[in-house]
């Protein structure tokens, strides 16, 4: 294979007799993104040496390396990496695959937030992992702290049909606007966003401190504005406080609302300090008032955007340069030369990891980081190794115009992958066991890195994980469950966002030892709810045979109509927690 | 709004060097004078011996609405504890309507960068080492994204250099 590099962000690849011209869809880095990050691995290069000099105090460090995605964890120091809105280049994925070999174990952990982990790094080399990823235009500003983290998106942005308008441009202004904004940079507790272009909510935007979503007014594309979402210990979701709000003020609004955060947010309290706690003390109409004064003291001001500015915004996020296909004669994948089994195998991945693109001809492929059990040990979910990496770059840059998005289930996705190329893709993903047909599944979880990694977890999770999977290998058997969200946080933390899963499990510690709380009926989307607790916590050993109870419980009750099975969200709704939790606790009922 | 009396000891006991938006030492802070900070609501303290000049010291708890009353040219917002992001709004708030705005207290090093972008061009912390690493710190970060104006941000810049 050979690469002819014509320019940084443009390369054309001869393979196999083809040639393959990459030209990225994506935000390309200018010189002041790159002087910025080049910037900060100086000043944080200093600011390490200050305090291992003893010139800055513990106490001062903590927020400075929180900021530059830092922790302290349970082995070691975690370094967390910034994907803004989930878009990685394969030039970065490659990077990201040489960090995890040259300092951590040859793996990175993929976040709920779309950003990467690495579990194992060394305080001492961390200035000079910031200086590989500046390389790339990669960080780890505001990955942490209580700041204004990643502003996260739904994984399908611009290729996915029903859009109202492509999220990625706003989503690039508000990175823009946030990264290093003086005025925010010490909240009363972390700050999170999330935008969306379409009525389905692939970004649990209700969920977050701020959630924005396109929509349209008397043929005006703008925004409804959310507040005070959020999971952790007192999850909420997101209230409306402005229907409608036209694009020009964007900025104006969003610099209104920290601003009132910033002076009212609780700060006597970490657990009390989120924005949430806010909105619910002080109401949402009041909330909102407050917010209106402030905007309208600065409407029409330095942040006010104009069509040219969003204009130019857009014209970075270009669609790539897809070939043509008839829409009325869509191109087949061609499984000519596989056996029935191939074919079969095939057929599944197709139905459940790939999606429609709104382009005739292509398809959004999912690459599952959901293995599971291989080989008897359990691949921890979210985990790619740095042989994963390179050829998951590799694709990329064949098969998908050079990019790769992270999603908030912990799954990759190729999103621009032609129809015809759909099977080369599925075989090479099979190769790196990246082509489990699990998507939506029961065995899609998302799971936190729990109390094997993270010094605030009550509760280990991978080997519960494993045995749930182990419990759910047969496909026929999950494909008939159809689609099921499994969340498990190891505390109630809650980033696995257990709250918002058909089934939830919270890892919780009684008097050291590992229990499990089942909450049914969360859901993440349009729909956002919370979902209810079972009963009491289950022993670690028994919270594979209470999920199966409770799959069998739906199983064998749910309706029909016709064709249409009755999901399991429908089924809780519709029968609440009653059915379970006479299965779950009065076993010989069963 | 008052200021707490143990900081206006501690802050006074300090005497912290005074530093400008270059990182050069101009001078000490004036010592705050309780009596008057605390007998007046707003915390106003005679600072010129004429007393025509008035310098104000706020703490982080003066809200937006205090600050809007506020009619003086030289302040000082003083940062009891350098967690305390409130004091950067009152800084943003503040910046274009005072002569003279000096951070005062818990300030670090490391926030400066902010604050000059604000338009706070004056320093005092009250930590010897912070006092050290300003006249390097006050350099860090020089041209980053400026989120207060749209202007500033490369997304809206006409020219569509790329690395």
């Amino acid at each position: 294979m050979h690469y002819l590099h014509l320019l940084l962000d443009m390369a054309l690849i001869y393979d196999n007799n083809r040639f393959f011209v990459l030209g990225r869809a994506m935000y390309q880095y200018s010189y002041a993104d790159q002087a910025q990050v080049d910037a900060r691995v100086a000043q944080f290069a200093d600011q390490t040496k200050r305090f291992l000099a003893g010139e800055l105090s513990e106490e001062r460090f903590l927020p400075l390396r929180l900021q530059n995605g830092l922790y302290i964890q349970r082995h070691a120091p975690m370094l967390r990496v910034a994907i803004p809105y989930g878009l990685l280049s394969a030039d970065q994925m490659q990077m990201l695959a040489e960090i995890a070999d040259q300092y951590d174990k040859g793996y990175g952990h993929f976040t709920t937030r779309t950003n990467i982990q690495y579990n194992w790094v060394k305080l001492e080399e961390v200035p000079e992992i910031l200086g590989k990823l500046a390389s790339v235009q990669m960080h780890a500003i505001q990955t942490s702290g209580n700041c204004i983290r990643n502003t996260t998106t739904d994984p399908y942005a611009g290729v996915i049909e029903g859009e109202i308008e492509d999220p990625r441009p706003y989503c690039e202004i508000i990175r823009q606007w946030s990264t290093f904004h003086p005025e925010f940079a010490y909240l009363p507790r972390k700050f999170k966003m999330a935008v969306i272009g379409t009525q389905s909510d692939r970004a649990a935007a209700q969920l977050h401190d701020i959630g924005i979503r396109l929509t349209e007014k008397d043929g005006e594309v703008g925004f409804e504005i959310l507040v005070g979402g959020g999971l952790g210990r007192t999850p909420i979701i997101g209230k409306s406080i402005c229907e409608f709000l036209p694009k020009r003020h964007l900025l104006t609004y969003l610099d209104a609302i920290l601003r009132v955060y910033n002076f009212h947010g609780r700060r006597d309290n970490k657990y009390k300090a989120r924005i949430k706690i806010l909105v619910e003390s002080m109401g949402k109409e009041a909330f909102a008032q407050a917010v209106e004064r402030v905007f309208l003291e600065q409407i029409d001001g330095d942040l006010t955007l104009t069509d040219d500015d969003i204009a130019q915004a857009i014209s970075h996020f270009s669609s790539p340069d897809y070939a043509r296909f008839d829409p009325l004669n869509a191109p087949k994948p061609d499984l000519t030369d596989k056996t029935d089994e191939e074919v079969k195998r095939f057929n599944d991945w197709m139905r459940h990891n790939t999606v429609t693109h709104k382009r005739p001809g292509y398809h959004i492929v999912v690459v599952s980081l959901k293995a599971g059990n291989v080989d008897g040990i359990y691949q921890q979910a979210g985990d790619l190794d740095s042989a994963q990496m390179r050829a998951l770059a590799d694709l990329a840059r064949r098969y998908s115009f050079g990019e790769i998005r992270a999603t908030h289930h912990q799954n990759l996705v190729l999103a621009d992958v032609a129809t015809t190329d759909l099977v080369a893709v599925y075989d090479a993903l099979r190769q790196i066991r990246l082509a489990r047909p699990n998507i939506g599944t029961l065995t899609d979880m998302i799971v936190c890195p729990g109390f094997d990694y993270c010094a605030l977890a009550n509760a280990t999770t991978h080997n519960v994980a494993s045995a749930i999977d182990a419990a759910f290998d047969n496909l026929d058997y999950l494909y008939d469950l159809g689609d099921i969200r499994l969340n498990m946080s190891g505390c109630m933390n809650a980033c696995a966002h257990h709250h918002v899963g058909d089934i939830g499990i919270l890892g919780v510690d009684k008097k050291g030892e590992h229990w499990y709380q089942i909450s049914l009926g969360g859901s993440s989307g349009e729909d956002a709810r919370l979902g209810k607790i079972l009963g009491r916590a289950v022993a670690q050993n028994e919270v594979a045979d209470t999920i199966a109870t409770i799959a069998r419980v739906y199983i064998d009750n749910r309706q029909s109509f016709g064709e249409h099975l009755e999901s399991f969200a429908q089924y809780v709704a519709r029968v609440g927690l009653a059915p379970f939790k006479d299965a779950v606790y009065n076993k010989e009922s069963v | 709004m008052s200021i707490d009396i143990d900081f206006i000891h501690a802050l006074n006991a300090a005497k912290p060097d005074v530093f400008d938006q270059t990182g050069t030492p101009v001078g000490t802070l004036a010592p705050l004078l309780k009596d008057n900070a605390l007998a007046d609501q707003v915390g106003y303290v005679p600072f010129n011996p004429d007393q025509s000049q008035k310098r104000v010291y706020i703490d982080a708890d003066a809200d937006m609405q205090t600050l809007k009353r506020l009619d003086a040219q030289d302040v000082v917002l003083v940062m009891a504890d350098f967690r305390d992001g409130r004091t950067f709004s009152q800084a943003r708030l503040l910046a274009p309507r005072v002569k003279r705005l000096i951070i005062a207290g818990d300030v670090g090093a490391d926030q400066v960068g902010a604050f000059l972008r604000i338009g706070a061009m004056h320093f005092a912390p009250t930590d010897p080492r912070e006092a050290r690493a300003l006249p390097k710190s006050v350099h860090d970060l020089k041209g980053v994204f400026d989120g207060q104006d749209k202007a500033q941000l490369p997304v809206f810049q006409a020219t569509k250099e790329t690395v």
